[in-house]
Parts: C-alpha cells; structure tokens; sequence
C-alpha cells in the first residue's frame, strides 16, 4: 500500500500540470476572408500572486467573425482538445456591453440564460459548448467582453445557467470596436 | 477541542504513542477508529511533559482495552444502525488471558451513504471505514513486554456543493439552499474525497525493580492520505494530494525510587519522521518533501507537603527538518530548519476540606510551525493559502509559545458534585492564516490567505454541576464560556468556538423486572451564536471592491469572514437503554426536533446546515 522512501534527500519528482489553464486565446477569423485576429490572456504563475496579462480585444465594425477559443496548461498541453472530448459537462458563457454586437443582439447570457449567443458547435446532446461561436460587430464602440466555462458535470442542460458548476474560466476582456 | 484549541494544538496520545499524521488541516479527523477507544482522557499538570512539544490546548489519551491476564476467552460483537446516512457500523472484539500471556484482537466496519439536514440531502457525504487491531502481553516475574498493531482506512466524502470555482461561484452557493448538485440518497463516493490510512505498531517492555521502573517503547506509524478533487478527465481519478507520513519514535522512562517526599520519572524521547509526496498528482506539491528529528529529554516530580500535592516538570526539546520542496516552476528548493524550546509545568493541588480541593497549575508550552503553516502553497478545499517561507516577503515562523495558568476548583459533597475550571492562555506567535488579498486567475477572482503570527489570549470558564435527585434521577449541568483576543492588533480571531451550555436528566434503573441496567436521558444543548467574530465582507462586496480598484486589504491587516456567524441553536437529544442477559440494546434519537442548524467552527458552513434528525439503534452481544 505505501512505499518506503528511496532516499532521504529526495525532492518531490516535478510534475506535469495538466490542469492549470495558463493561457487563453480568442481568435477572431473574418468570414468574408481577411487575417484571424488572436489575443491572448497568460497567467504564467497560475495560483500565485502574480497578475495575468491580456490584450485588449479589437475589432473592425459591421464585420462577421467566427471566433474560436484554445485553452492551454503552463507547459503548452492543449486544454481545448480536453475540453472538447468533455464537452457535455462543459460549456462556455458570453456576457458583453449591450450594443458591441449587431448579432446576437442583447448583452449574451450570462445575465439570463435567454440571452442569445450564436453558438457553432453542440455537445451529443445537442447542448451548446461554445469553443466555437459567431459574432457580427456593430458600430464603433468600446465595453467589456467576459468569458466564462462552467464544469457542469451531469448537470449541463438546456436551461443551465453560468451559476451552475465549478468556473473552469473566468475572464473579463476589454473590447473596442473601430 | 480543549480550552478552545484543536487540531496542530492538542496532542493526541493514542494507545501511549504521539498520533502522527497530516493535522494540519482542521477538516483532518484523526485517524483513529472511534469503537476502539475505550477511555478518553485529557491530562492535567506535570505529567503531560513526558508527551512532547504541540500540547498548547492539552493532551488527550486514547486507550484500547489492553490485554488483561487470567482472563477467560470472552468478547463481544456490536451492530449499530443510524437513520441519518443510513449507515451500519459493526465491531467484534475478543481476548484471552493466561498467567504470563494474553491477547486481544478486535476489528470494525462502518458503511455510511448520504447523510441529510433537515431539508435536504448532503450529496456525497458518504464514509467507508475499516479497522483491525491486534495486542498481545507477555508477563514474567517483573518484565512485561507488550505488543500491538492497528490499522485504520476511512474514505471520506466531502459535500459535492462546497466545491467553488471563484468568488463568484462562492458567491451563489452561500446564497442558495439546498447545496449544488444536491441528489437522491446514495451510498456512493465521488470526487472531493479523502482518503486515509493509518499502520501502528507498537512494542513496549517494562521492567519494575525493588522501588522503581523502566520502561521503553519504540513505535512505527504509516500515514498515508489522498485528496481527490474535482478535475477535469481522467485527473478525476488522481489524487491531488498524496502524501505518506512515516514516523518512528523511540521513548525511554525510568520511574525512581521516591526520594524523600518526591516521587517521579525522567525521560528521553526521540522522533523520526520521512514524508514524501508520492508523484504521479499532475499537480505541484501542496506540501514538501521532509525529514524531521526531535529529541526530548525530560523530568516530572511530585511532592506531598502536609495534605497539598505539588508536581512540576521540565522538558527540553530540539526539533530540526531538512525541507525540499518544488515550486510553480518546478524548480527545487530546500532549507533545514532548528527549533527548540522548553516545556514546563508547576501545579499544586490542595485539599480545602473533606469535599473540595483546588488544584492551580502553570505551564509552559511550545510548538514549531507545521508544514502547511510554513510551506503551503496554492489552492486546498476552498482556500488559495501561502505559507510562511512562501511569500512574497518570506516570514521566518517562530515558534509557538503559550503561557498558560488553569485552576479547578472541585467539590463533592452530599447529592452535588461539581467542578469549575478557568484558565488564561497568552499565545505568543500564535499562527492563523489570514485574508491578505484578491488573486486573479483564469478561474476569476480569488481571495487567498497568508498564514501570520500574532499574540493572542484565551481565557475561559469551564463548569460542571451534577444533582442526584434521588437514587434513580440525576441532572447535570454544563457550561463553556471563552473570549478570545489578539492582543497585538485588537482584531478577532476566525474559527473560535462559540459558548455553549447545556442539561441533562437521567433516569436509571439496576433492574427493571427480568431486564438490568435500564437507562433514559434527555440531553438538551444550547450553543450561542459567536459574538467575537471578526467583521463580514461578503463575496459580492469584495468583487465589487476589487471591480473599482478599490483595495479592501490595504487599509489594515485586519481578518475578516465571508459571512456572519451563525445564529445560536438548541439540539435535543433523547438515549435509552437496557440488558438482557448478554445481551445489551441501545435507542436513541439525536437532533430530535429536527433543528435547521450551523455550527460556526465548521467551514461546511457557508454551504449547508448541519445533520437532522438522526434516529440510532446499538445491539451488543456478550461472547
């Protein structure tokens, strides 16, 4: 049951932390064609004292995205494809100043559950996920952009809200349309 | 919990070995099996030095039955049943004395599913449990050589609802009942869970002389225990924390003749102590790596003046570790670390008249700083935590000091008996964590906590009165009073038990018809709301704080709680019992008005009430 010490000077072996989201990209692709912008949040010393860093997010105005969200661990180790193989526990929430966007329409659903998001991809339960989402800008604006991914395990449905579930992410983006 | 303290405080001397195992946690239960113990008790003056350093609040000694000499082969099996976690915990025990040899064998189960407050299930608060123990008593002329061995496995659930993410999810679970996730009843255990198990093996030989004796014992404990929390894929099966603790201590003690008026004993103690962190957590260390020596040496006297007793002790102690630990990074660090101090007891114990005695004592004790205290790092339950040689600025952590002074004044006379003990404890260094900032990870906000070194002060009033109304009634009455200061700022102490009083009446009866050792009682408890806690800053202020840059920690260094303490609360209590024969039934009803209830010492608080009502049932057989 217990292993008996090899050694007395040991330290620790290092481990691999999988788990630790490190660094999240949003990465906008014009649908009419046209370079993906990308911008990136990185909070290298995770639990520690340290402050993350981000870009601000910006955008060109009445312009279609589609933006896709990676996730990755402290040592590069993709968290999207994790979250992707759960993704019926997992889903992503949006909640946005009121007119950044021409669709959807409304400030997202992290407020309300109703509130409408263009999701682009399902779980096998037809449930939204979010690593993949649609997005029409408006006029020039400015406001805040915030991303959150719930771990609901078993508890994911069509009327979950942001307040179920342990917050996997939780980031608040500044965003400028112009 | 003695005179207000617990946990890395109180020293817990089970079966005469110093229980080692990961207390740092509060929420760490020790790994004892409760069926074994056959008395519990707590020491008081000079003879507790012979334990070692930790014992600030006290020492409380857990005794299994011992094998017993010319004893005839006799046991006995107990089943006891509750409605509460639907639960069945079962112990079997059996011995055998001859003139020079005799052993005992004993072993248990518990199987426990949900349990449940008042309004709603506690999801995934079940618990498995598992214990054997074995001791065995040579006896020739003057030597007796004792041998024993116990084992302990739990598996703890801990409730699926006091899992947050950030402050946010903090936020919401405070303010909704019943609890996330909160299910239909179930005997199974999902993540967060703890699991421990605990090896003892002890051998212990004495040898009496004419007028005096030695006594030497080493033991071996294994501690191993696992957290698993709630993780993403297959690191839901691995284990977070996975920690083995070996500890071996070797005591020696020679009883002397009495000297003139003084009778008494001196010692050395020495404790080894390896513990590792097993890899393969996929996460960094909560804890280091480290080895420990501690060496004591000690001596405690009595002396009878007239009719008043005085005893006194005096130990010395030296504690050094060798650390290393990773970080982040997964760079390595390791520091070697010395601390010792005395230990020191002088009490007197005087008779007043036929049926009252005071008893005064006055004691010095010490702790080091536990490892959690100096090198925790990161998130554990619910709280982002630093140690003290972690920090941005790192904390040297000194020892902990305590100077205490209890007096009991005891009196038995006629139908009343009672006993009043007050104390006062200045802890110097006294180490608590502390809320010190907001954290922002990629889960959100965070409050994290430094553990900090103050001075505080206890002082209390324990008191117990019992009545013999007649031969077969009685009442008692208790009462636990204590305040609590840091003197060093002014603030509030967190996590300090509350006041509490409570009665009992009791009916008893040697026989009642064909039946013997018939029993009832109503217990009744009252535990007032904590009026010392430190102030609240709900999650939601301490987001919208930080939202507007507004540092809330900068102001002072003052603690601070998340919410209010809970409202005080009455439980009732009702136990019956009765024998036949050899055999013994047990029915009892606890929480029997079904209060809705927090306890304040229980972080559990912010997310759920405590058990309802919990209907118990014990059939016990005389082999």
């Amino acid at each position: 049951m217990f292993i008996i010490s090899c050694s007395d000077d040991d330290a620790p072996l290092p481990e691999n932390e999988e788990e630790e989201i490190a660094e999240v990209v949003l990465t906008f692709t014009p649908v009419s064609g046209g370079t993906p912008l990308s911008f990136t949040w990185a909070d290298p010393d995770g639990e520690g004292p340290q402050n993350p860093t981000m870009e601000t997010i910006s955008l060109a105005p009445n312009t279609e995205y589609l933006m896709a969200i990676e996730l990755m661990g402290p040592n590069d180790e993709d968290i999207t494809e994790e979250i992707a193989e759960e993704d019926d526990e997992h889903m992503f929430f949006f909640g946005w100043t009121e007119g950044l966007f021409s669709s959807p329409s409304g400030s997202g659903n992290i407020a309300a559950r109703s509130g409408m998001v263009n999701y682009e991809d399902a779980d096998a339960n037809n449930q939204p996920v979010g690593l993949r989402t649609r997005w029409t800008t408006g006029d020039a604006a400015a406001g805040t952009f915030r991303v959150v991914l719930k771990h609901q395990p078993g508890a994911k449905s069509a009327t979950s809200t942001v307040e179920v579930g342990e917050s996997d992410v939780d980031i608040t983006w500044a965003i400028a349309i112009q | 919990m003695v005179h207000g303290l617990h946990s890395s405080r109180v020293l817990i001397i089970n079966n005469g070995v110093r229980h080692e195992s990961q207390s740092w946690g509060a929420e760490h239960a020790p790994e004892i099996d409760p069926t074994m113990a056959n008395s519990i008790r707590l020491i008081k003056g000079a003879a507790a030095v012979k334990y070692g350093p930790g014992a600030l609040g006290g020492v409380i000694l857990v005794d299994p039955l011992q094998p017993r000499l010319t004893t005839p082969l006799q046991g006995s099996a107990d089943l006891t049943l509750h409605s509460n976690g639907r639960s069945a915990r079962s112990s079997l025990f059996l011995e055998r004395g001859y003139s020079g040899f005799a052993w005992n064998v004993q072993a248990s189960g518990l199987y426990q599913g949900d349990l449940h407050a008042p309004d709603y299930m506690l999801t995934n608060t079940g618990a498995r449990e598992r214990s054997a123990s074995a001791g065995g008593l040579y006896h020739r002329g003057r030597l007796d050589i004792n041998l024993h061995y116990s084992y302990f496995q739990q598996k703890l659930g801990i409730l699926r609802g006091s899992v947050v993410g950030n402050l946010n999810d903090l936020a919401y679970a405070m303010q909704h009942e019943p609890p996330a996730y909160t299910g239909d009843f179930s005997y199974q255990i999902t993540t967060p869970h703890q699991q421990v198990s605990h090896h003892l093996l002890k051998l212990q030989a004495a040898h009496s002389f004419d007028q005096s004796s030695l006594h030497l014992q080493y033991a071996f404990q294994a501690n191993h225990r696992q957290e698993f929390d709630v993780r993403r894929g297959t690191n839901n099966e691995v284990p977070s924390i996975n920690l083995e603790l070996l500890t071996h201590t070797l005591d020696a003690e020679w009883k002397h003749p009495n000297l003139g008026r003084f009778n008494g004993a001196m010692g050395v103690q020495g404790q080894y102590q390896d513990n590792n962190n097993i890899p393969g957590t996929n996460t960094a260390p909560f804890l280091p790596n480290f080895n420990s020596l501690n060496l004591g040496l000690y001596l405690s006297e009595s002396a009878s003046f007239g009719r008043s007793i005085v005893d006194a002790g005096l130990r010395m102690d030296v504690f050094s570790a060798s650390v290393r630990g990773r970080d982040r990074q997964n760079e390595i660090f390791s520091e070697e670390l010395t601390y010792r101090s005395l230990t020191a007891s002088l009490g007197l114990l005087r008779p007043l008249n036929a049926w009252s005695s005071l008893q005064t004592n006055l004691g010095l004790a010490w702790r080091p700083p536990n490892m959690a205290e100096l090198y925790s790092f990161g998130k554990h339950q619910t709280v982002v935590e630093y140690g003290m040689r972690r920090q941005t600025i790192p904390r040297e952590g000194e020892n902990e000091l305590s100077y205490k002074w209890v007096t009991t004044f005891s009196h038995e006379h006629n139908r009343l008996a009672m006993e009043l003990t007050g104390y006062l404890n200045y802890i110097q260094n006294y180490i608590y964590a502390r809320p010190a900032g907001i954290t922002t990870t990629v889960r959100g906000a965070f409050p994290f906590f430094v553990y900090d070194q103050t001075n505080a002060l206890l002082s209390g009033l324990d008191a117990s009165f019992s009545f013999q109304h007649s031969p077969r009634w009685v009442s008692s009455l208790r009462g636990m009073l204590l305040h609590t200061a840091d003197v060093q700022s002014q603030d509030r102490l967190i996590g300090i038990p509350s006041n509490r009083l409570s009665y009992a009446l009791a009916y008893s009866r040697e026989q009642l018809g064909r039946y013997k050792n018939f029993s009832a009682g109503l217990e009744s408890l009252y535990v007032f709301r904590q009026y010392q806690a430190p102030p609240v800053i709900s999650p939601e202020a301490l987001l919208s704080a930080e939202g507007s840059g507004n540092d809330r920690f900068a102001a002072s260094s003052s603690g601070f709680d998340f919410m209010p303490a809970p409202q005080g609360y009455l439980l009732l209590h009702l136990t019956t019992g009765i024998e036949r024969g050899r055999l013994g039934l047990r029915l009892g009803v606890r929480n029997l008005l079904n209060t809705a209830y927090r306890e304040y010492t229980n972080r559990q608080r912010y997310f759920s009430d405590e058990l309802g009502r919990n209907f118990t049932a014990t059939v016990k057989y005389h082999l």
